[in-house]
């Protein structure tokens, strides 16, 4: 399933929704599914907010497959080259007082996810997220569908 | 649309209640920050967002929430927030968001803590 958004923070939410009826559609339990989609929401918000710096004509597309074992989601955007995965993430330590606002949307992508890949494929970024079937983070596949 | 946020507020003694629905996220964080804000900038104020409805929160959502802490803070107030689900909770214990405001397990254990009599 191929869809196709413009680059808008409404289109998020559409997003979202069409992710987690498909993680459901296709064996993922509700709270794998929920978590799916809020990867997602995350990663689609990258793109808008950083990638097209919030050109609303912009497009990106999501393409999602799903396998026996797995769910996948590529995140497709012709953007600046942007890798989400590069670097650790920082863990967020400490009180309302110690903290900077914001800076957390990356890492609850890389958590909320049982895999996630990054390639520059010419011209576009291209972010892969996967959750698998079952919750079983050690039942990985040689490599992406 | 039904992800979008509709918050509802009361007042319960003299605490404020939020209760959004929905997603919290970059579209729906700017209307509900608009009414979480000017709460907890007056002096002493004790907001709780009750997430019963919320179906999941993302960082956009955490900012605002971030930004209602600081505030509280600042104002000599108390931000908390109820009735996570389960997405809602691995959101909140990945980002560590229990260190910044307070969770309870729902709204009368938020307001008995809150608001002792």
């Amino acid at each position: 399933m191929i869809l196709t958004l413009e680059g808008t923070p409404a289109a998020v939410g559409r997003a979202v929704e069409a992710v987690r009826r498909f993680a459901l559609g296709n064996g993922l339990g509700e709270a794998k599914a929920a978590a799916l989609g809020v990867a997602v929401d995350e990663a689609v918000t990258n793109v808008v907010r950083h990638a097209y710096d919030g050109d609303p004509a912009r497009s990106l597309t999501l393409s999602l497959s799903a396998g026996r074992d797995a769910v996948q989601v590529d995140i497709l955007d012709n953007g600046h080259p942007f890798d989400p995965l590069a670097g650790e993430a920082a863990l967020p330590e400490g009180g309302a007082e110690e903290r900077d606002v914001g800076g957390l949307g990356l890492l609850l992508m890389r958590e909320l996810v049982d895999e996630a890949r990054y390639i520059r494929d010419g011209d576009r970024n291209k972010l892969m997220l996967r959750a698998f079937v079952g919750h079983s983070p050690d039942r990985r596949e040689p490599g992406l569908a | 649309m039904g992800g979008m946020v509709a918050t509802s507020e009361k007042k319960v003694g003299n605490a404020s209640v939020l209760s959004p629905t929905g997603r919290v996220d970059v579209e729906t964080t700017p209307p509900l920050q608009e009414r979480l804000l000017p709460l907890l900038g007056q002096a002493g104020a004790v907001v709780v967002i009750d997430f019963s409805g919320v179906s999941y929160i993302s960082s956009s959502g955490l900012r605002a929430l971030m930004l209602g802490a600081k505030e509280a803070k600042a104002k000599g107030g108390k931000l908390a927030v109820c009735a996570l689900n389960e997405t809602v909770s691995e959101i909140f214990r990945i980002s560590r968001f229990n260190q910044v405001v307070p969770v309870y397990a729902d709204l009368n254990g938020a307001l008995s803590a809150l608001t002792p009599t």
